[in-house]
């Protein structure tokens, strides 16, 4: 147990200074200039070298790397600004360091991740369930239309008609935006309903039809019938015996997705105006703020990162014969 | 660990256990001596397909008396296992059809819902399958497999549960039940898995024991230990035993009655000596014959049955044997591609059999039936 | 003369690895272990055993589908162990497989008559209506209907299939054929009609075969010699007469008395004249076999067998020839013996 969690920790270092170092490289190949653009409308070819040093773009590609990494590390130094360990960068467009925008942010994207993450598996797997257990029968055919019509939604599209409807015309719902958790928890809840319900929509339904299936599939295997032969109630059956099957599955699909909710992140973030991570990522390649997006990809690489091997120990959790 | 014997079949032990529990007529009076614990009528179960409707067992007859094993033989498709299945209402609902009578102890099972059913599965009927490796939870231990419905049935608490587990593990054979109790099916080989699956079905005393191929995945040396097992238990409990098998040599080692089914319909049946020594059916006379045995001349051919079993989704007409059947011409006329024969006992015997062909008319083969 | 196939020393040890990224090897599964036989040009060698007795590696390991751990294959004089992929090119057509299952072993999207051709097209034999013409000759010869040779497998029972499986081994016309459990997927009525076949087949045409079976009495209907496999070795080899009435390892008496049998005649049941157990000594082996990631010290037979001694923990038997063995009767026993009458 040990051996695997010091192997998966060394696996996700190398996986972050690969993305980190990918990130330099295509920046780089860039048409672009990003101190032009910190220059700003009045630029004398002085004051664009003075940015281009300060900014590090004067030094060659390998040497900024190894900048960074040693900021990583051990922080450095730009111009008069102390950047502490661990530094991911100056962003210049902010006048920030990247690591301070970043924990400013992350709340936001993590209320947002957690809080839609729940609601998914709770109803997604909930009426997957139900759906399969009542296969056939009205209730199925129900939950498979609506399953169907959501999923065929987008958050953006989604996102504005339900604001429109149930925030601005009928004042059912607060309106959407983030507030600290600690500095009120109820404006914070409020204001993250809407988008959790949104995404939940639009996300549940994949899981409302995968989660039939496998549980379809997990009511045919052989124990399940063996169970049955035992006299247990359909109940048991079904929920200890089938569902345990079925769940290796679901719990794969949830592994595999998570790539898929980050983009989705970005688009939410932005429907609802959500000062997150993944916001902060699409504002900063408009500004071409090289070290705030490699800020931004790193933290989606380590959430990642961090999800699977949370998976994989799931894995080991639920099913006896996976080892780690 | 050394142990191990030269240990003659002893038949002995288990023909007195037997005889007494016959005799000793513990189960109350003669009229329930008589009347069958299980008892079969018209057993049909259809499938539907998107290919069409499946007769998987089609106006299935039998009967079975306490203290007895019952061999249903068959190839594959044959509808052997779908008649175990059927037996306890365990065919998926919403595909399969069940029509039929399933009397056991004088309440039709066919008639009952899940509800109904679970009074009986795996405590007064208990089921072992085929593959312990797929049929027991790969999730669970085995001590939740073995008490779960248990405890639900008794109330009994965990402990309780848990030592009757371990009771059941030793009965059946497997060594330090009390640590293998706590582990998980594929931590077991597949002799002792199968074991395991024979303890859950001991775990509620049952009247009846479906076994559905059950040494059919494992080698031959462990099949003999599985075989002896069933064998031995129900010398000492009396239970009934219906043995759902292709292997004749199964058949001959352990059934005292065999029915013979081919293409959902029973083709012959009767107590297994006599079936198997002169076979009245010339499906049953094509299977013993193209067994190949370690007694029969190894420089001869094999002499197998002639074509293919029969497409389900499209039976052939008649007797569904006719087409493979090598005794067809002795028939008069074309009554075995129009005619279904009828299933009906053989005069003076407890035997029967469907066929058109004249009973004995097969009796100048017999001397060549088994190689 | 020079055998066809000769085999010496054959081993296969596959290693248990364990953890996914930097993976160490913790041992390995000795699937097959010192293993040595020949077989005659046109001779049937059965190769029996339980599960995990390494008889369907040592298959695969023969047609070289796997390479050894270690030992010899002598092919027509050729040692063809390790050679590679252009050395083996020339005898991929000289020695053929049957597959167990005849569900799996068909690609499912290609005719019959692609399938019986794929082996001569992709060693660029014959023209292409010169392979026509051969693929309709086979169909003939393992008894199927030329007609249908533009249907696909799934239009066919197990058993025709197991044919389209043979027609397929036949194609290149192999000096040596290689059966993996060719009849265990099927009926017993179809089963039959398969073994005859093979029978006639490797009579008729002289073919040699080595025919991997775990049932014994299949094994007795198409084998001259016969080998019994236990945990990765042979224990015992003999011809076919000699194995089933006059084997001398407790394994293979084992074995052959585990068989049930078909004993019509002098009654069956239980708590009766047993038919199976009357008038023959039965053995009864506990337990299941051993491990091969950790098998047992000496013998490897040992822990089952009614005769273990001490010598047997620690020493392992060689296969050796009984009384004189003129016979060419081998095995690995410290204490072989006739079953007492």
């Amino acid at each position: 147990m040990f051996g695997y969690i010091l192997r998966r920790g060394l696996g996700a270092v190398l996986i972050l200074l690969v993305v980190s170092a990918v990130t330099f490289l295509l920046f780089y190949a860039l048409p672009a200039d990003p101190a032009r653009l910190s220059c700003g409308k009045t630029c004398t070819p002085q004051s664009l070298a003075q940015i281009r040093h300060s900014m590090g773009l004067d030094r060659p590609l390998a040497v900024q790397y190894w900048q960074f990494l040693h900021g990583v590390f051990a922080g450095r130094h730009f111009d008069a600004v102390w950047c502490a360990a661990p530094c991911l960068g100056y962003s210049f467009v902010n006048q920030q360091s990247v690591s301070s925008t970043l924990a400013d942010r992350f709340p936001a994207t993590l209320s947002l991740a957690v809080g839609a993450s729940v609601l998914i598996l709770t109803v997604g797997v909930g009426f997957g369930i139900l759906a399969a257990l009542r296969r056939g029968r009205a209730l199925d055919k129900q939950l498979t239309a609506v399953a169907l019509v959501g999923a065929s939604m987008q958050v953006y599209f989604l996102g504005i008609v339900a604001r429109y409807l149930l925030v601005d015309q009928f004042d059912l719902l607060p309106q959407p935006g983030y507030t600290g958790i600690t500095s009120d928890p109820g404006k914070w809840f409020g204001g993250m309903l809407l988008p959790w319900i949104t995404l939940a929509v639009v996300s549940a339904a994949t899981y409302v039809r995968f989660t039939r299936s496998a549980m379809i599939e997990a009511e045919s295997q052989e124990y399940v019938r063996t169970a049955r032969a035992q006299g247990l109630p359909p109940r048991v059956v079904h929920l200890r015996y089938a569902w345990r099957g079925a769940l290796t599955l679901v719990l794969t699909q949830f592994g595999l997705d998570l790539g898929v909710f980050l983009g989705s992140a970005v688009i939410t973030e932005t429907t609802f105006n959500i000062h997150g991570i993944a916001q902060l990522a699409v504002t900063s390649v408009t500004n071409l703020d090289l070290p705030m997006i490699t800020g931004t990809v790193l933290v989606a690489a380590t959430f990642i990162v961090v999800c699977n091997t949370a998976v994989d120990f799931c894995y080991a959790l639920i099913d006896p014969r996976v080892r780690l | 660990m050394v142990a191990s014997v030269y240990d003659s079949y002893d038949s002995n032990d288990s023909s007195d256990s037997y005889d007494s529990y016959d005799n000793s007529d513990s189960y109350d009076g003669k009229e329930a001596a008589v009347r069958p614990l299980l008892a079969v009528e018209d057993l049909a179960v259809r499938f539907d397909t998107e290919g069409g409707t499946v007769q998987a067992v089609n106006g299935l007859s039998f009967s079975l008396q306490r203290g007895r094993t019952l061999a249903v033989v068959g190839e594959s498709g044959s509808g052997k296992s779908a008649t175990g299945l059927a037996i306890l209402g365990l065919h998926d609902r919403r595909r399969a059809r069940i029509s039929g009578r399933v009397e056991f102890d004088g309440v039709d099972l066919a008639g009952l819902g899940e509800r109904g059913l679970a009074a009986y599965r795996g405590s007064r009927i208990a089921m072992v399958f085929q593959d312990a490796l797929t049929a027991l939870s790969p999730y669970h231990t085995i001590e939740r497999q073995l008490t779960d419905a248990y405890r639900r049935r008794t109330g009994a608490g965990r402990r309780a549960a848990r030592t009757r587990a371990v009771e059941m593990l030793a009965r059946v054979g497997i060594p330090d039940p009390a640590r293998r109790v706590a582990e998980y099916p594929h931590e077991f080989s597949g002799g002792m898995r199968q074991r395991v699956m024979i303890a859950m079905a001991l775990m509620g005393e049952p009247d009846l024991v479906i076994a559905d191929e059950p040494t059919t995945a494992l080698d031959v040396t462990v099949q003999a230990q599985i075989l002896d097992l069933l064998a031995g238990l129900q010398a000492e409990s009396g239970l009934a035993l219906l043995l759902i098998t292709h292997d004749l040599g199964v058949v001959s080692g352990v059934a005292h009655d065999v029915l013979v089914m081919y293409a959902g319909r029973g083709v012959e049946q009767g107590p297994a000596a006599e079936v198997l020594a002169g076979p009245e059916h010339p499906y049953t006379v094509g299977l013993l014959r193209s067994v190949p045995t370690l007694k029969g001349d190894p420089d001869a051919d094999l002499t197998p049955i002639a074509g293919s079993p029969p497409d389900l989704l499209d039976p052939p007409p008649g007797c569904a044997f006719h087409p493979r059947c090598d005794q067809r011409q002795r028939v008069g006329g074309d009554r075995c591609a129009t005619e279904v024969p009828a299933f009906v006992p053989l005069a003076d015997s407890e035997r029967l059999r469907a066929c058109h062909l004249a009973s004995g008319a097969l009796e100048a083969l017999e001397g060549s039936v088994i190689r | 003369m020079n055998p066809l196939l000769e085999v010496s020393g054959l081993a296969k040890h596959f290693p248990v690895r364990r953890g996914a990224v930097l993976a160490r090897r913790i041992g390995a599964v000795k699937a097959v272990d010192d293993v040595g036989f020949t077989v005659s040009r046109g001779e049937s060698l059965g190769l029996v055993g339980e599960s995990g007795c390494g008889k369907s590696t040592t298959g695969r390991l023969i047609t070289r589908l796997l390479e050894p751990t270690a030992g010899t294959i002598r092919y027509d004089g050729q040692d063809i162990a390790h050679a590679g992929r252009r050395e083996l090119m020339p005898l991929r057509g000289r020695i053929q497989m049957v597959f167990q299952d005849p569900y799996s072993s068909l690609n499912p999207r290609h005719t019959v008559g692609e399938i019986i051709a794929a082996p001569l097209a992709s060693l660029g034999i014959g023209s292409r209506t010169g392979r026509r013409d051969r693929v309709l000759e086979l169909l003939e010869t393992v008894g199927l209907d030329a007609a249908h040779v533009h249907r696909y497998p799934h239009e066919f029972s197990g058993g025709q299939r197991q044919r389209i499986g043979v027609a397929r081994a036949l194609a290149t016309e192999p000096e040596l054929i290689v059966a993996d459990e060719p009849v265990s997927a099927l009926d017993v009525s179809i089963q039959a009609q398969i073994v005859n076949m093979l029978r006639r087949l490797q009579r008729e045409l002289g073919i040699a075969m080595l025919f991997i079976a775990h049932d014994l009495a299949v094994v007795r209907q198409v084998s001259h010699r016969v080998a019994v496999m236990y945990l990765g070795r042979i224990v015992e080899i003999a011809d076919r007469d000699t194995l089933y009435e006059r084997s001398q390892h407790p394994y293979t008496q084992a074995l052959l008395s585990a068989v049930p049998e078909l004993d019509a005649g002098t009654g069956v049941g239980i708590g009766r004249e047993v038919g199976r157990g009357a008038g023959r000594e039965r053995i009864r082996l506990v337990g299941d076999v051993p491990s091969p990631l950790n098998p047992p010290s000496g013998c490897r037979f040992r822990t089952r067998c009614p005769k273990a001694a001490e010598v047997c923990a620690a020493q392992e038997p060689p296969l050796v020839p009984i009384g004189g063995g003129a016979d060419g009767h081998l095995t690995a026993c410290h204490f072989p013996a006739l079953l007492p009458l």
